[in-house]
């Protein structure tokens, strides 16, 4: 086969199977979304028509409501205490070295490297052991333990562009190392705080192995689901399904929104870097 | 004279040397004590409890501390247990294959082949099933692949004979693949556009055709990556619970399965503890052995 | 007699492995302009930061107006400065930048903007009060930079070599736009280059650092002509040195033997025979001829000549001496255009010892 015609049939492949993982990415989301509103109980082809049937059956049960609230609860506790969290230890990577620097941003980074299963267990064990089994605060305190580590990079991230004076002719302009902090780092960081808020929200809203473990009684929605799922086959899962995608959607998109994290191209620098 | 500094005398709770001194300590020390503790009380102290859990017993429904080795014997002994591990890791083994083999060519036409503007679309349409609900997809695969499922509607309706498409390797590598391939292909993504784009020019400049620009340049310049994608794709295949759950109905039952059923029977805490312990022993190594990896030099070929 | 405003004294800087700042004694007056130079690493940016308080001092005291600034920490001093990088907050706009001090003082808003707008204003920057910091040019940038510094009127400005950034015709706008604000404003400006150019243009009084010491002081004239000793003499650029042993001599001058021949310099103070001695001769008191003669009172040396050197009208010959050692001479062009000057040629350098003088120190 001539070079050309070579070169074109290794574009095609290249293309198709571009193609193919977009349909392989997209089909259970998309299959979420359309069978919730088929009016038929069981997900076949042909379809059954168009309904909300499901939808307002999701709605109606109170066992579902009670697991969205958690999650939407547990979710904005996440988030605040992630970013919270996320941006302290940022912070000091970025400003300061003292001795078991590494080990402390270590313990930050690495929790979402250990899997749910074992983490989640472990977590249970643990807080039985000091009374804090079952409650919602300790699936936020969990969670967060995970999520702050997305937190702290997107934030750690944005640091990466931030002058290596600004806070030093801040201290020079008068702002003491908290006004400087309140004043010059956090609105530089803003962006990346609020990436880190919807990003966090979105760790802790999909999660559902801790939340299983350590819940209790308090299911968020992903445990709903996963309870619900083990038992039988329920059309209203994917009427759930597909409210939880669309706010992990727009969580997801809010996050980027605020990110200025482009592959292949170098982050934005900011007037004020060190040339 | 010598006088001891400000920063020489600071408080011994947290002795931090900034980069410009002359300020007290009492900012860093504020903010990093919350961070400490909370990483501490939540994650810290639940993994060494786990470890510690592996040494005690159970008695009538109860979890008491003591010291033996029972756990441990009982369960690195066990059949059941070295089948789960050895099945497990070929799983995962083979999920991390497949990742990497489909995700550095779909990452190469993603950087190379795609406008700029294409690339960030794709990539931002990637990010989103990254983030969310990993339950809800296996189970729309579970719909997909199920006896009555999509799949095999479509194939009766053009007339071919059905396939068993769930319950076995197949449906598992499919969940797995929907969990680990998009972050895979995003790290590649990523690692393939922060290459130099000098460097292929002058491998092309000396000669280099494109196959041999991928092999010699480009695959070597984002080897770190690539290492980080294969554990990252280990790391999530090893310890999932819900793939194997629902795709293969737990037979075989991987790890994570055997923790959650040890527990669930009989509150066997320490000998699921065991599993767990092990299961980190075995990623702890694999990811050793990743950095190793990431940082060797290559041995240079003979020419 | 009046205090000098700022006083350094035994003033140390010791980082672990690399000693920055080495027992250093300077007094600054109020309202000087003091330039302080030398090569990178020398301690001159180390000095700056110590004034600001951005580090501490491992010896010795800095007062500024009388008071002793160890433990006052930086955001209390008042020392603002304007950096190299300029380090304006990229979030906060033109006139946000400017009233940022005075917000970390308390101002009320109303007052802040007042004053902030005042100083725009000074600067030549009405108009722009509330555009990003991005939409500025260079030289606008610079000047909301000491616009931000001067604000609250300190009595004290620290400079760290603000103009290295900016392109060359700028450079030389913003310094006499710097020369005329500090004229207006009668503060002590300390500046920190490594801009000879610039020191000269700019200071009353420069300082010259090398390896965490201060190696002279004085008006830039008097540096330029009379270097205390050899790194001076070798930093300020068109020098030539001589070592050499003195070796007797009539009064008021001396012999110095060196390794390429005897010569006389004018020596006011005694100076021990076999004593070590360093004399220099300026670049532009050479004289070259090609026809190997010297005036008859002059020191001459023989030599080829190895490059030349054209900057404006100004032409510098490099011209290698016996024992492989380089002569720079400095002449105008038309001087020496006669002369064919061109690598190789044999030529003979002269000059009139009344013109040469001995450094006081030897290192």
């Amino acid at each position: 086969m001539s070079a050309l015609a070579l070169r074109r049939l290794s574009r095609t492949l290249q293309y198709g199977l571009l193609a193919a993982f977009f349909v392989f990415v997209a089909t259970p989301m998309a299959v979420i979304v359309v069978f919730s509103f088929d009016a038929n109980r069981f997900p076949t082809i042909p379809w059954g028509g168009f309904s909300l049937v499901w939808h307002r059956a999701a709605f109606e049960d109170p066992m579902i409501r009670e697991a969205f609230v958690n999650s939407v609860l547990v979710g904005l506790g996440t988030a605040v205490a992630s970013t919270v969290i996320g941006f302290s230890a940022a912070y000091l990577d970025f400003r300061h070295s003292f001795i078991g620097k590494r080990l402390f941003v270590f313990t930050v980074a690495i929790p979402p490297a250990v899997p749910a299963t074992i983490l989640g267990m472990a977590m249970l064990a643990f807080v039985s052991r000091i009374g804090l089994f079952g409650r919602l605060e300790t699936i936020v305190a969990c969670h967060t333990a995970v999520a702050s580590s997305f937190a702290m990079a997107l934030i750690r991230l944005r640091l990466d562009e931030f002058g290596r004076e600004l806070e030093p002719a801040a201290w020079n302009l008068g702002a003491s190392p908290a006004a400087a902090l309140r004043h010059v780092v956090l609105p530089f960081c803003r962006p990346a705080l609020i990436a880190a808020f919807f990003l966090s929200a979105a760790v802790s809203f999909d999660e559902f192995m801790i939340a299983w473990f350590v819940g209790g009684v308090h299911e968020t929605l992903p445990v709903r689901i996963l309870n619900q799922l083990q038992g039988q086959v329920n059309p209203k899962i994917n009427a759930i399904g597909t409210v939880v995608l669309t706010i992990s959607v727009v969580l997801v998109f809010l996050a980027r929104r605020f990110t200025s994290l482009r592959p292949g191209r170098p982050v934005d620098g900011d007037d004020g870097d060190r040339p | 004279m010598t006088r001891p500094s400000i920063v020489e005398t600071g408080p011994t709770v947290r002795r931090s040397r900034s980069l410009y001194s002359g300020s007290p300590a009492t900012l860093p020390v504020a903010l990093g004590l919350p961070v400490a503790l909370w990483q501490a009380v939540f994650f810290l102290a639940p993994l060494v409890f786990l470890v510690v859990i592996t040494f005690w017993q159970v008695r009538s429904f109860r979890l008491e501390p003591a010291f033996v080795l029972d756990n441990w014997v009982k369960i690195l002994w066990s059949t059941p247990f070295h089948r789960a591990l050895v099945y497990t890791l070929e799983v995962a083994a083979t999920t991390t294959v497949l990742a990497l083999l489909l995700a550095f060519p779909l990452a190469y036409t993603i950087t190379f082949r795609l406008s700029e503007k294409l690339r960030d679309l794709v990539v931002a349409l990637l990010v989103v099933p990254v983030f969310s609900s990993y339950v809800l997809r296996i189970y729309a695969w579970q719909v997909v692949l199920g006896a009555n499922g999509v799949a095999n509607s479509v194939l009766d309706a053009v007339g071919l004979p059905r396939l068993a498409l769930l319950g076995g390797a197949f449906s598992l590598q499919v969940g797995l693949l929907t969990l680990t391939l998009p972050i895979a292909v995003l790290i590649l993504v990523f690692a393939l556009g922060g290459v130099d784009r000098t460097l292929v020019e002058a491998a092309e400049n000396l000669g280099c055709r494109r196959r041999q620009v991928v092999t010699r340049v480009l695959i070597p310049a984002v080897r770190p990556a690539l290492v980080l994608a294969a554990t990252t794709t280990f790391l999530l295949a090893f310890g999932d619970y819900v793939g194997p759950l629902f795709m293969t109905g737990s037979k075989p039952p991987a790890l994570s399965i055997l923790v959650v059923d040890t527990v669930k029977s009989g509150s066997q805490w320490p000998r699921a503890s065991v599993v767990g312990v092990s299961m980190l022993a075995v990623l702890a190594t694999v990811f050793a052995l990743g950095r190793l990896l990431a940082s060797r030099r290559l041995r240079r070929r003979a020419a | 007699m009046t205090l000098p405003f700022v006083s350094l004294r035994g003033v140390d800087k010791r980082y672990p492995g690399h000693h920055a700042v080495r027992g250093i004694d300077l007094e600054i007056e109020a309202g000087e302009f003091v330039a302080i130079m030398g090569p990178s690493g020398c301690g001159k940016s180390t000095t700056l930061r110590l004034l600001a308080g951005l580090e501490e001092p491992t010896g010795g005291d800095i007062l500024i107006g009388g008071e002793n600034q160890s433990g006052i920490p930086a955001h209390l001093r008042d020392t603002p400065m304007v950096w190299q990088s300029l380090a304006l907050f990229p979030f906060l706009n033109v006139v946000e930048n400017v009233a940022f001090p005075l917000r970390m003082k308390r101002l009320g808003a109303g007052e802040r903007r007042r004053r902030s707008l005042e100083w725009l204003d000074r600067m030549g920057l009405a108009g722009l009060a509330e555009r990003e910091i991005s939409q500025l040019s260079g030289g606008q940038r610079q000047r909301v930079a000491l616009a931000r510094a001067l604000v609250t009127e300190p009595s004290i400005l620290l400079l760290d070599e603000p103009l290295s950034a900016l392109d060359a015709h700028l450079r030389v706008r913003m310094q006499t736009e710097l020369s005329r604000l500090h004229k207006q404003l009668g503060i002590t400006f300390v500046y920190v280059t490594h801009a000879q150019s610039e020191a000269f243009a700019l200071a009353d009084r420069i300082v010259i650092m090398n390896e965490g010491r201060i190696r002279q002081v004085g008006r830039p004239q008097d540096v330029y002509r009379a270097p205390a000793n050899p790194f001076v003499a070798e930093f300020m650029g068109m020098n030539n040195l001589l070592r050499g042993v003195r070796r007797g001599g009539p009064a008021g001058s001396a012999t110095i033997e060196t390794d390429l021949g005897a010569f006389e310099v004018p020596s006011a103070v005694a100076l021990a025979e076999d004593a070590a001695a360093v004399f220099v001769v300026a670049a532009d008191r050479v004289s070259v001829s090609t026809d190997g003669a010297a005036p008859t009172a002059a020191a001459s040396l023989a030599g080829t000549v190895l490059g030349l050197e054209f900057v404006g009208s100004t032409q510098t010959i490099f011209v290698e001496t016996g024992g492989g050692r380089e002569f720079r001479i400095q002449k105008q062009q038309h001087e020496i255009e006669a002369l064919d000057l061109v690598p190789g040629r044999p030529v003979r350098l002269s000059w009139d010892p009344r013109h040469t003088w001995l450094l006081p120190e030897t290192d």
